[in-house]
This record gives structure tokens, C-alpha cells and sequence, in this order.
């Protein structure tokens, strides 16, 4: 073989050979090409199933949530807490009077009178078991949601040192009760923090009901839209004792704190407080009448708390007689009016100017 | 954090959205910073124990793997270093759990000699879940000892091993060949498989059920009937009741913080042995005992009895090993008298059934009765059942006198309560009631279908999208809805956490 036939055939091998490496290359290419397919479509399909699972959850957790909102409402205890439900349709800065304190201020006074007869445009945002504390707070969810002119307060708990009373009468505050700055100060300030998750999911309190639901806790349950407080049920009551205007006490430590509280509230916000005290007979609870009068002394003592912070106050304690009760047709129980005690204290309020 | 409050609900779905989208060479450090939130979550002090016997086990196990094989000295010296970790772990087991009773039982026996040595001078409280950590970390260093695991070179993974969450707290006890070995292929796990993550959180749901609807319901009523200032008052049907109720208690609060545990192990990609098999479908204490609780009797039978010799140095040797294996069991669950009696009842039993074996088979011959037939099956059962409810009186009751009480009150006939209504006066009401029945027959079915080798999870998953989706969420609003919890109950611990 010549050298050049060699050089040919080693050549041509190596052409072969390169023709062999190409052709390897070439599937090699195939291959990475294929095994880059495949991942990309692993790829595809586990960022596929990542989708599928999150919005699985996503959509699961919604419709769970929606339908927990659902039975949360309908195992809440609505007459008592509809109050603030009412509260939270009214339309921004649509009231100029807002009353607040407690069972004594709603049996008290009537709302729809005002509104109706004497053109008053007002919301009872009184609650069972409002303490002075929880007044505050109402009265700041008040401003902060309706910036009233007027804010009449009940005084009838400045005789006790209770924040709040007990889960229930707290329930009936907060469950309703718009979503709002003044209602996470309050929940922090008045309720154990081990408690306070109750307070934001309510269900905590209320799922055992579901034992003992009626009819109307299946209905949207909506009372007086100006938060109106009514009971026809009548009992026999006795006189009112009242002691002397002169004999006077402190009132509690905790309501004095949350009373100049309120104050400088309001004072800050140009609102204009009116304090006043509604009669009523303490025979209902076997209290004594020294302990109650007492407790009136401690009303007496707030003239003196409204004159130094530049408040009106009215103790009709000792306008029963005006008033002109009816013990056997005007109470619903011992301390509290029926719906005819509440026309006339409502209309006497009015009449005296006292309501304006 | 107890598994049925709200810290758990938030705590659970954070840690694992995390774990599922960092990257895998990370998740077990993620893990470990988890658990040790987790364990802190009760009392941040009692964390350095946890570390404490992590760090020694896990020293240990890097000396044992350091021992040479074939040097004559290193098996006296891997010896010594079992010893060590064993006496270190068993001494902080021993200080925080078993002082106080050990001086009280010191201080009655001096005092009948006349000496007086006064009260305990250490007043701790009992750390969560310190029977079971140390019991697995003690386990692992046994089982490096034994050649049966390589010692983990990774401290944190190891940490991981002792401290993992779920099972933190109230077991199940893991073995090192499972949970570590597991562990150790923890970025290699495939996270987003819907199906195991569906799996695992049915169930979750499942143990929730048990735990918040069947356990804390019963348990209203048997705390009143053990109530120390009132259980005298009761008797008859009322405390019989009270007796098999706490039977259901336990189970289904031991047995739903574990399938919560397990459940959520799976979601994480972690699988947890299995602690419970129809426990109340034993035919025998002996095979009670291979369905309760399995991972602290296997432990026991693993670590003690077959050390102690197991069954192969005689008979007498074998009832021997038993008793001290049920004694020490008792031990275990509590740091009291009516504990080892418990314990000793079940080893009574247990040798019972051993010595009477042969008399029993002749007198199944004789009487012509065939043990494969159900209805045998079902008396077997009923009678294992009556013996270890009779059993769990000693556990439950504050003290032996009172169990004893309790135990003597049930013997009276008043059937009537049953029916005029004394029963409601115990905290449950008629509605309560309705619900611990419909309950206990959704437990005995999925129990039946479990014993007939179905599982609730692999059902789960067979079925159409609609019916899964519709089945969870029913079930968990049935949770929510029925379970006993909220404001003015205070979160019932699971009994199980101060053993």
C-alpha cells in the first residue's frame, strides 16, 4: 500500500469515524433534547400539581370560611347582641344622638319615639351588662363611626368596679359590633387575652348552641333599626325608696377611671355628654334597701362629678313623682320599665328638655 | 401548644407551608427550629432538658461508632457508654419525675422508725413529654450499641430524631431505624403528592374527632364521678358508666393525638409507626398489649424483657421477666402507688394467662368449643374488655384508696338511673349524650373496618373529588360544631402528656 493509499484509508476511517461521531452526537442531541423534554414536561407537571393543590386548598378554605360564617351567625344569641348588628347598617355619620349604658338606658327610653314624634335623630347603642368601661368604648365606637352631637349616658353602673361582667353580657357587645379601631382597643383592654380569640371567632362561645336553636335563629334576625328596646310584660312593683339628695359617695375606682375617660373623650371630639340617672326598685335581686341607698348616694355624689367637669346630670330619682309611675302598669320587672314606663319616661325626658 | 387549640391550627399550616418551599437540603434545620418552638410553647425552660439528653445520647452514639470491632477492650468500653447514657438520661427522668415520690415514700418509711425528714426539698414540675424523649433517645443509643443503626454524624438531624414535633410530646416512641432513617432521606421526599397529603389530613381529622368529641365529652362525666370531694356520693350504674366511660376517654384521647400526630407526620412526608390497633377488640391482656399503645410495649419488649431474658430461661424466670416489665410499665405512666398496681394488675394477668394456657386449651377440647368461631371471639373480647376497664380505675383514680372506693360503690343496684334522667346530672346533657352514641358508633365502625384490614385514609382516597371535598368538610364543621372546647373550657390536656 502506498502512503498516499494509507493516508486515503486513514483519512476516509477518520472521516468515518467522525461520520460515526456525528452520528453519536447527533443522538446524544436526540437524547438531551428528549431527557430536556421530559424535564420540562416533569417540571410542567409538578409545577401543575403545586397549582392544583394550592388552589384546591385556596377554593376549599373560601367556601369553608363562607360557610362557617354562615353557621356562626346562625348560632350566635341575636336578640341579645342585634343592637350593635343594627348599629353596624347605619350609613357613616347618620345620627346625631346616640344613647349608650345599660339595660336601664334601653328600657328607659325609645328610640323610635324620638325619632318619630320629636324628630330626634337618634340609636339606643345601650347593651345588657354595659359597664362604665364598655360605655367608654361604645361611646368611642360612636365617634368613630358616627360622630354624633349627643352622647346620653346611663349612669346606673358607677356604683360598681366590674369592666365587664361575665362572657355572656360581654358577647352581646362584641359579637355585632362593627369591625372598627374602638372594638380592638376594647377587646384588648377588657378581655383576658387567653379569651380574646373568642372575641374574633365567636364560635368558640357559641357552638354548643346548636342544641337549642329555635326558628329564629335561622331568620336574618333585625329588631328597631334605632336599636329599640321592647317588652310588654308587666308586673306589680313597689314604691321607690330614695335617700336624702344631701347624703353623697364616691363612685367606684374603676368607673371613675373610664368616666374621665369618657370625658376627655368626648371633650376632644366635640361631643356633648349628658349624664343621667334612671330610678329604679332594687327588691328584685333581695338586696337590702341600706345597700341600695347607698348606691343612690353614689348618684348623688355624680352632681358634683358633672359640675366639676362641666357636664349636665340628672338623678330622676328624685323625679319619680313627676314622672308619675304607674307600680302596677309601668315595669317589667322591679328595675326595669316595660314598653309603657319607657313612652313615659321618654316623653317626660323630652318635655323637660333633657332630651333635645 | 396542645394539638386541639388554636396556636396548633395556626402553628401547623405555617410550619409546613414553609417546609414545602425551601430547599430540601434545608427542611430538617426548619424542622428542628419548629419542634423546639413547639416544646418551648410550654415552658421555654425545660427545653435545655430535651437538649440535655439529646447532646448525650448523641455523643454517645459518636463514641460507640468510634469503638473498634475487633478490639477486646471496646466492648467494655461501648458497655461503659450505654451505661453512661442510660444512667444520665434515666437520672433526669428520675429527678423530674420520680423525686418527689421516691422522698414520700422514703419519709413514710423512716417515719415509721420515728425519723422525720420533712417534705421534698425539690418542687418541680413535670416537663411535657419527658417519659417519651428520653425513652427514644435512650433507645437509639441502645440500638448504635447493638449495631443496628450507623450513629447520625449530623447533630441537628439527630435533634431532629429526639425533638420531631408530632410525636414530641406524646409519642408514639419512635425507633432510630425508622424515624432517623427517614429523617436522613428528608430532601429526597417528594412533598406535592396530593394523595399522601390528603391521607394525612383525614387522618388529622379523624384524631380530632376522637379527641375533641368522643375523649373530652366522656371525660366531663368521669371527672365527676372521680371528683375527690364527691365520688363518695355516687354509686351503682352511675360510677359503672363513669367506669367504661374512661375507658373511651383514654383510648380516644391517646389514640387521637396520635393518629393527629401521624397524620401529620404524613402530610409532612414523615411516616410514624403505628401505636393503636383496635386495642378493645383484644381477645386476651396479652394481645391487648400488641394493640395498646405499641411503641412503649415494644420498647419494653425490645429493651427489658428480652434483655432480662425473655421467655428462655424457663417459665418461672419468664413470669418473673413480666411482672417487672408490667411493673415498670406502670411506673412509666405515673409516679404514684395506683400506677405500679395498674401495671402489676396487667402482669397478674398476663401470668394468669401464660399458667393457665394448657388448662384452658383442654377445657376448650372437652367442652367442644371452637376459638376460631366469632361468637368465642366476642366473649373473649367482652371479658378483656370488663378486666382492663376494671384495670384503668386504679389508673385514673388519684390514689389506691380511692380506686378502691370507687371500685366497691359500683357494686349497688340501681338500674334506675339509667332512665330517670340522674345520669344528665353529671355535666352531660341529653343531647351530649346523643352525640357520645352517634360518635362511639362511627368509632366502632371504622375500628371494625380497620380490623378487617381497610384503612379510613385509603378509603378516603378512592373516592370521587365532590365526596372527598363534601366528606372533609363535613367533618371538620361536625368537629367544630360538636367538639368540646371554647371559653369556660379550659382546653383538656391530653392524658397522655405527663407520663
Amino acid at each position: 500500500m502506498s502512503v498516499e493509499t494509507a493516508v486515503e484509508n486513514q483519512s476516509r476511517s477518520i472521516e468515518q469515524l467522525d461520520d460515526n461521531n456525528q452520528l453519536d452526537n447527533n443522538k446524544q442531541l436526540v437524547n438531551d433534547k428528549q431527557l430536556d423534554n421530559g424535564k420540562q414536561l416533569n417540571k410542567k407537571n409538578a409545577a401543575l400539581n403545586v397549582l392544583r393543590i394550592v388552589a384546591s386548598v385556596v377554593v376549599f378554605v373560601a367556601l369553608f370560611m363562607f360557610v362557617l360564617s354562615k353557621v356562626s351567625y346562625v348560632l350566635r344569641d341575636k336578640p341579645n347582641a342585634s343592637v350593635q348588628d343594627n348599629f353596624a347598617l347605619l350609613e357613616r355619620d347618620s345620627v346625631d344622638v346616640i344613647f349608650i349604658g345599660q339595660s336601664h338606658q334601653f328600657c328607659s327610653i325609645n328610640p323610635d319615639m324620638l325619632a318619630g314624634e320629636y324628630g330626634i335623630n337618634c340609636f339606643m347603642l345601650a347593651t345588657s351588662g354595659q359597664t362604665v368601661a364598655m360605655s367608654y368604648y361604645a361611646a368611642m365606637e360612636a365617634i368613630e363611626l358616627q360622630h354624633p352631637k349627643t352622647i346620653y349616658m346611663e349612669t346606673g353602673y358607677v356604683i360598681h368596679e366590674w369592666q365587664v361582667i361575665n362572657d355572656g353580657m360581654s358577647h352581646m357587645f362584641f359579637d355585632g359590633m362593627p369591625k372598627c379601631k374602638a372594638r380592638k382597643e376594647a377587646i384588648d383592654d377588657l378581655i383576658e387575652p387567653e379569651n380574646r380569640i373568642y372575641y374574633y371567632l365567636n364560635l368558640g362561645q357559641y357552638h354548643t348552641r346548636w342544641s337549642s336553636l329555635t326558628e329564629i335563629d335561622y331568620q336574618n334576625y333585625k329588631n328597631s333599626p334605632r336599636g329599640r328596646f321592647y317588652s310588654e310584660v308587666t308586673v306589680n312593683n313597689w314604691p321607690i325608696p330614695v335617700v336624702d339628695r344631701n347624703e353623697t359617695a364616691p363612685m367606684t375606682d374603676s368607673a371613675l377611671e373610664y368616666m374621665d375617660k369618657l370625658v376627655a373623650l368626648c371633650k376632644e371630639n366635640n361631643v356633648e355628654l349628658i349624664l343621667y340617672t334612671m330610678p329604679y326598685n332594687t327588691l328584685y335581686f333581695d338586696y337590702g334597701v341600706e345597700e341600695f341607698l347607698d348606691d343612690q348616694r353614689i348618684y348623688n355624689g355624680l352632681y358634683e362629678y358633672a359640675q366639676q367637669n362641666g357636664l349636665e346630670y340628672h338623678n330622676l330619682f328624685y323625679e319619680i313623682d313627676e314622672i308619675a309611675f304607674d307600680y302596677s302598669h309601668d315595669f317589667m320587672d322591679s328595675q326595669h320599665t316595660n314598653c309603657y314606663g319607657q313612652d313615659k319616661i321618654t316623653r317626660y325626658m323630652v318635655e323637660k328638655g333633657y332630651i333635645r | 401548644m396542645f394539638f386541639n387549640s388554636l396556636s396548633f391550627l395556626i402553628f401547623f399550616p405555617l410550619v409546613v407551608l414553609i417546609y414545602f418551599i425551601i430547599p430540601r437540603k434545608v427542611r430538617y434545620i426548619w424542622l428542628l427550629i419548629a419542634s423546639y418552638y413547639f416544646y418551648m410553647s410550654w415552658n421555654a425552660k425545660y427545653a435545655v432538658l430535651l437538649l440535655g439528653s439529646t447532646v448525650v445520647t448523641y455523643l454517645c452514639g459518636i463514641m460507640l461508632s468510634r469503638c473498634k470491632k475487633d478490639d477486646p477492650k471496646s466492648g467494655k468500653n461501648k458497655k461503659l457508654i450505654v451505661a453512661l447514657s442510660l444512667v444520665i438520661n434515666f437520672a433526669i427522668l428520675f429527678v423530674f419525675k420520680y423525686f418527689g415520690f421516691g422522698w414520700s415514700v422514703l419519709a413514710s418509711v423512716l417515719g415509721k422508725a420515728g425519723i422525720s425528714i420533712g417534705e421534698s426539698p425539690l418542687s418541680l414540675l413535670l416537663p411535657v413529654g419527658i417519659s417519651f424523649y428520653i425513652f427514644q433517645a435512650v433507645g437509639y443509643t441502645i440500638d448504635v450499641y447493638r449495631g443496628e443503626i450507623e450513629a447520625e454524624k449530623n447533630f441537628f438531624r439527630y435533634a431532629l430524631f429526639v425533638s420531631f414535633f408530632p410525636q414530641l410530646v406524646a409519642g408514639p416512641i419512635e425507633r432510630s431505624k425508622n424515624l432517623l432513617g427517614r429523617l436522613r432521606d428528608i430532601d429526597k421526599i417528594d412533598l406535592w403528592n396530593i394523595n399522601r397529603i390528603r391521607e394525612g389530613i383525614v387522618v388529622m381529622v379523624y384524631g380530632y374527632f376522637l379527641k375533641m368529641i368522643i375523649a373530652d365529652r366522656a371525660g366531663i362525666y368521669v371527672d365527676h364521678i372521680y371528683a375527690v370531694d364527691s365520688y363518695s356520693l355516687n354509686k351503682g350504674f352511675t360510677v359503672i358508666l363513669g367506669i367504661l366511660l374512661f375507658s373511651l376517654q383514654i383510648y380516644c384521647d391517646f389514640a387521637g393525638y396520635t393518629f393527629i400526630a401521624i397524620g401529620a407526620g404524613k402530610v409532612m412526608g414523615i411516616d410514624l409507626m403505628t401505636n393503636f390497633k383496635m386495642p378493645y377488640f383484644a381477645v386476651s391482656v396479652k394481645d391487648f398489649w400488641n394493640r395498646w399503645h405499641i411503641s412503649l410495649s415494644s420498647w419494653f419488649k425490645d429493651y427489658l424483657y428480652i434483655p432480662l431474658g425473655g421467655s428462655r430461661k424457663g417459665k418461672v424466670r419468664k413470669y418473673l421477666n413480666l411482672m417487672i416489665v408490667f411493673l415498670v410499665s406502670g411506673l412509666w405512666h405515673g409516679a404514684g402507688w395506683h400506677f405500679i398496681v395498674w401495671g402489676g394488675m396487667h402482669g397478674v394477668l398476663r401470668v394468669l394467662e401464660e399458667m393457665t394456657q394448657g388448662i384452658r386449651d383442654k377445657a376448650c377440647k372437652i367442652l367442644r368449643i371452637d376459638r376460631k368461631k366469632s361468637s368465642n371471639a366476642f366473649w373473649c373480647m367482652l371479658i378483656t374488655f370488663i378486666l382492663v376497664s376494671i384495670a384503668w380505675v386504679f389508673f385514673r383514680a388519684e390514689s389506691l384508696r380511692q380506686a378502691l372506693d370507687i371500685l366497691k360503690q359500683s357494686v349497688a343496684w340501681n338500674p334506675w338511673v339509667l332512665t330517670d334522667g340522674s345520669l344528665f346530672e353529671f355535666g352531660l346533657t341529653q343531647w351530649d349524650f346523643n352525640v357520645l352514641i352517634a360518635a362511639l358508633v362511627v368509632l366502632v365502625t371504622v375500628d371494625i373496618l380497620r380490623y378487617r384490614g381497610h384503612s379510613l385514609a385509603g378509603w378516603y382516597s378512592k373516592q370521587g373529588l365532590v365526596f372527598r371535598w363534601l366528606f372533609l368538610g363535613i367533618a371538620i364543621m361536625a368537629i367544630i360544631l360538636a367538639g368540646v372546647y371554647g371559653a369556660g373550657y379550659n382546653a383538656a390536656q391530653f392524658i397522655y402528656f405527663q407520663f
